[in-house]
């Protein structure tokens, strides 16, 4: 069966105490606590993954533990040509250990995974489970007048409504930013409110001059406490609509993603005309999403011409939403079995007419905008993702294909409908700006080739399962779901009573942030906004908090004439020694 | 740069008139739950579907009505409380100009209902429209005379005397008769 | 909880009358700060939207401005998080006197499905005063510029408190069945809904009973074969035609003795063809 391979290959090089399989791609393997760190490099590096999430979870109740599960997406490297799995033996390897209440503490990976930093220091805000040898130790997620040793998602720690008192708002308390050491720095904030920022979040660039030298963040401006709020107070049906307000953009991924990781802990198979809406549905977010951020990477550089027409193109995916979900930004559409709302014969012939003018005046808009020089230099070689930071911090979505690593979520591990239909993956070279513009361009023509399949394949059956299905307590599973800007990635384990025993929440962006610091750096001020913006963040679903640059006690030795040459040239990684 | 001069000739003014004139948005949009309170037999079927408790449906202080209220700001216009409600009373409609100024209340709607007292142990427990609603279910519904007489006393007992009227009826070595 | 107390001299610069001063003298030409206070984004992007060219607020007079130190409106959002507790009062305290704050979506209003989560505040109002609310999740562009105008007084406010509380005479609300039992209507109901939702569902159940009652007996299998097999060859709606199909398969054999051959073959019928 799928991943029996890597379990044994994980075999050789660590106990392996327990194997449990929740589905047919998803296997977990329960390791040593002191293993943990060896066990991920080893499926990371060694056999190519891709870090798909890392879940904490209060497990006293169940085993007297605390686990940590760090799930990998099996999928090679993917650096060169042919470093990549088979697609049939794609599939998912989660690590679990467990973390005695006595102690605590467990050896951290992120020395040697770098893209697991954030989930370890989220486990320290949300658990208070301390990650041995991880080198940023700053709160991440939690607000900065939150009360130290409250650990909100312990199970016993706190009601879901309790409100710890507010400080005085002139006593605002700080926060503390990884300064580079050097004389003639100067700090530049940006933000939390900043207007060409549409959300909140803190950035604090060190600059020599116009030159960026280093940057660092604090996110989590927007962290609403909604896992323990689902966990508390939100039955299956009533949580596929909070999950749809994780992100207000990609939020009917967030939707998905969530009620699918419920089907899938139950093996529960939804009819294929729900599929196949769930799809449309999807796709019709990702076009507004692209022509979002398209026309913000123009406006940002001061195009509001071609700003304005992309956001007109815009509005007919919005009426294309309205028309098949009733809503323009939040579908609402997904309950646990199947769907909602149907699509009749009316909507279809509307939404072809309208996906025919969008496909048509996107095409002219683009091609006057590749037309402009002016426009073009203000992407072409900006904000690089090298190839190998890519590789270190797993970031996804249209972040990493422009960096020519082929990660497609849709692609690696085809999900509902996604089996039948063909779609190519959009991959560019170049890693810049101009090359992560291309590639939603790209993926805006396969959206609506995607739409009009289904259109055509969608079969004629009920849009819901019998509502007989059970849950079943402690069953968990992970679901992805490929969002507009990379993969949405939910883990639910289910409790009793119709509620989740702990539902976590992985947004796309979450892992697309802490490799942000990387692409600023030798960039002029200007272009800050314009790299924030080419990632497409959604600093809401992160709804987590900063970055962690584990190597930058190293980075601060090096001196800004090998940092500017580095991102002028892309050669000599001063990075490189690292590894 | 020129190109995009062009493509503006082409589309030319495309602005809504709106306010000036009406905007007509999808058909089956999700607009402003209206409420129909001829028909609200107080079930809470929507209270306990809204996901954001927008709608709370509880009785007032002395237990006299039972109040259903819906707070439109707090709406995520999901539409579930039109798909659970049994009559109707409650459609979601195409209506988006919600916007209050000053007075937050003017979001509120609500709507009291009589109590059904239970006949055994006078304690409340339910509105009277729905004890009645649930009568007219049954007596269409191809059941025998004598059931629907039985019925008629269920109907009115609250859940926990019901409950005890069940079990002694049992445990009295009293037939019943279940068609 | 202890939260913002409004300092003196700014409640004292913020009555009403200066409020309605403010907006007589604004008239059309008034500066927006926008806010977003932990909000999941769909708020502004719905903003954003209604900047566009097809909503145009300019044509009031709305600007976007880029510092709280410009702003005669303050546009908030989203249920005021912890962290945004801070920036939010700091931007508050430094827009000119008087201020109008407008809040915006669900969150903003409310808190929305938020409203009792630990780590916001459940809503605008609960820190400073709001003086127009704008409900939607999120609002549509019309919307917007409807609240917007309305708050300028252009616009009539069009929604006031109801209230109902004199319990009448409830009519009868179950209708007879065409079959003689209603189980009947409620199963056909529930299949309805779970091929095509409840908001096709229903129209879909109209259909299938207005094409049951038309075969004049509903009881007898070969009449209503023939009807309901009509009726799918006149509905111009693929979808609704093929449903019809399978609800009378599915349900009406159920409550009507039938033979395999009453059952009508789907594949067979042609639909659309009037």
């Amino acid at each position: 069966m799928k991943c029996d391979k890597f379990i044994e290959a994980l075999g050789t090089r660590v106990k392996i105490l327990e194997v449990t399989r929740q589905c047919d791609d998803q296997v977990t393997a329960l390791v040593e606590l002191n293993d943990l760190p060896e066990a991920v490099r080893f499926l990371y590096y060694d056999m190519g993954g891709y870090l798909t999430t890392m879940v904490p979870n209060d497990e006293r109740s169940i085993n007297k533990h605390y686990a940590l599960y760090y799930a990998l997406s099996m999928e090679g490297g993917k650096m060169f040509a042919g470093d990549e799995i088979a697609q049939d033996e794609k599939c998912f390897v989660t690590i679990k250990t467990l973390i005695s209440p006595d102690s605590l503490v467990f050896p951290s990976v992120t020395p040697l995974v770098p893209a697991c930093v954030w989930y370890e220091r989220e486990a320290y805000d949300m658990f208070g489970l301390v990650a041995e040898g991880l080198p940023d130790k700053r709160r991440l997620v939690l607000s900065d007048d939150w009360p130290d040793n409250l650990f909100p998602l312990r199970k016993d720690a706190m009601d879901y409504r309790y409100r710890p008192d507010m400080k005085d708002h002139y006593m605002e308390p700080e926060y503390e930013f990884l300064r580079p050491e050097g004389s003639g720095i100067i700090d530049v904030p940006l933000g939390p409110l900043h207007i060409t920022a549409d959300e909140p979040g803190h950035f604090r660039l060190f600059c020599d001059g116009d030159t960026i030298i280093d940057a660092d963040y604090r996110l989590f401006y927007q962290h609403r406490g909604m896992e323990k709020l689902a966990e508390n107070r939100m039955n299956y049906d009533q949580m596929g609509y909070l999950a749809e307000r994780v992100c207000g953009i990609c939020g009917y991924a967030h939707a998905i993603a969530c009620i699918e990781a419920a089907e899938k802990a139950i093996n529960l198979e939804i009819p294929a005309r729900a599929q196949a809406i769930r799809v449309i549905c999807s796709e019709i977010e990702r076009l507004h999403s692209h022509l979002l951020n398209i026309g913000l990477a123009c406006e940002v550089t001061g195009n509001y011409n071609a700003f304005m027409h992309i956001f007109r193109i815009r509005e007919y995916s919005m009426k294309l939403a309205e028309l098949v979900t009733g809503g323009r930004k939040t579908y609402g559409n997904v309950v646990m079995g199947g769907l909602r709302r149907d699509i009749t014969g009316v909507e279809i012939k509307e939404s072809l007419r309208i996906l025919q003018i969008i496909e048509t005046q996107v095409d002219e808009v683009w091609d006057a905008v590749m037309d402009d020089k002016r426009q073009m230099s203000r992407w072409k070689g900006v904000g690089i993702l090298d190839k190998q930071v890519a590789r270190d911090f797993s970031p996804v979505g249209p972040n990493i294909r422009g960096s020519g690593i082929k990660r497609d979520t849709r692609y690696d591990h085809p999900y509902d409908f996604f089996k039948q239909i063909q779609f190519d993956v959009a991959v560019v070279e170049g890693g810049d700006v101009f090359a992560r513009e291309m590639v939603r361009y790209m993926e805006l023509k396969s959206s609506v080739s995607i739409i009009r399949q289904c259109f055509e394949l969608m079969p004629q059956t009920a849009i819901i399962v019998d509502p007989t299905f059970h849950v079943k307590p402690e069953n968990y599973a992970l679901a992805y779901v490929e969002a507009p800007r990379g993969d949405n990635v939910h883990w639910i384990m289910q409790g009793s009573a119709q509620k989740v025993f702990r539902w976590r929440c992985r947004a796309a962006t979450y892992n697309n942030w802490p490799s942000l610091r990387f692409q600023f750096r030798g960039n002029n001020l200007a272009d800050a906004a314009l790299i924030v913006c080419s990632l497409d963040p959604c600093y809401s679903c992160t709804e987590r908090v900063t970055v962690v640059d584990i190597k930058s006690k190293k980075s601060k030795i090096l001196t800004n004439a090998d940092l500017k040459n580095f991102a002028r040239t892309q050669k000599d990684s001063p990075l490189k020694d690292l590894r | 740069m020129m190109k995009l001069l062009d493509i503006s000739k082409k589309y030319g003014e495309i602005t809504h008139k709106y306010p000036f004139e009406p905007y007509k948005v999808s058909d089956n949009f999700r607009g402003k739950p209206a409420y129909i309170f001829d028909l609200c037999i107080g079930c809470a079927a929507c209270g306990i579907a809204c996901p954001s408790n927008a709608i709370t449906v509880q009785f007032n202080d002395d237990k006299s009505k039972l109040i259903w209220e819906f707070d439109c700001g707090r709406c995520i216009f999901c539409g579930r409380c039109d798909e659970v409600c049994p009559t109707g009373a409650i459609k979601l409609s195409e209506e988006f100009e919600l916007a209050v100024k000053f007075d937050k209340s003017a979001l509120i709607q609500r709507g009291e209902l009589d109590t059904q007292y239970c006949t055994t142990c006078h304690k409340p427990f339910s509105a009277k429209r729905l004890v009645k609603y649930s009568f007219e279910c049954l007596s269409k519904a191809n059941v025998s005379e004598k059931r629907l007489e039985e019925a008629k006393n269920y109907l009115c007992m609250c859940p926990t005397c019901k409950k005890t009227a069940t079990v002694a009826t049992f445990t009295g070595g009293k037939e019943m008769v279940i068609e | 909880m202890k939260t913002y107390e409004i300092p003196n001299e700014i409640e004292l610069a913020n009555t009403l009358e200066q409020k309605l001063e403010l907006l007589k003298n604004i008239g059309r030409s008034f500066s927006v700060f926008r806010i977003d206070c932990g909000s999941c984004n769909g708020c502004e992007i719905e903003i954003f939207a209604a900047i566009t060219p097809l909503w145009d607020p300019e044509r009031f007079g709305f600007k976007l401005v880029a510092n709280p130190r410009h702003a005669d409106i303050l546009l908030c959002t989203g249920p005021v998080t912890r962290q945004m507790y801070y920036p939010l009062l700091r931007a508050y305290e430094a827009t000119p006197d008087p201020k109008i704050v407008v809040a915006l979506g669900a969150c903003g209003v409310t808190g929305g499905i938020f409203y009792d989560a630990y780590s916001v505040l459940s809503g605008i109002d609960k820190i400073i005063p709001v003086d127009a609310y704008i409900p939607g999740c999120p609002p549509h562009p019309a919307s917007i510029i409807y609240g917007l105008t309305t708050a300028l007084g252009v616009m009539e406010q069009k929604l006031q408190k109801v209230s109902f509380e004199h319990d009448g005479d409830m009519p009868p609300l179950v209708e007879d069945s065409v079959m003689g039992n209603t189980l009947f209507e409620r199963d056909l109901l529930v299949q309805a809904k779970r091929l095509m939702s409840y908001v096709f569902g229903r129209k879909l159940f109209d259909k299938y009973i207005h094409a049951l009652v038309q075969s004049g007996n509903t009881k007898d299998p070969k009449a209503t074969k023939v009807s309901i097999t009509q009726a799918m060859q006149v509905e111009d709606d693929p979808r609704y035609a093929e449903c019809m199909g399978i609800l009378h398969n599915e349900i009406y054999t159920q409550y009507v003795l039938c033979e395999e051959e009453d059952k009508i073959d789907l594949h067979r019928v042609v639909w659309g063809a009037k």
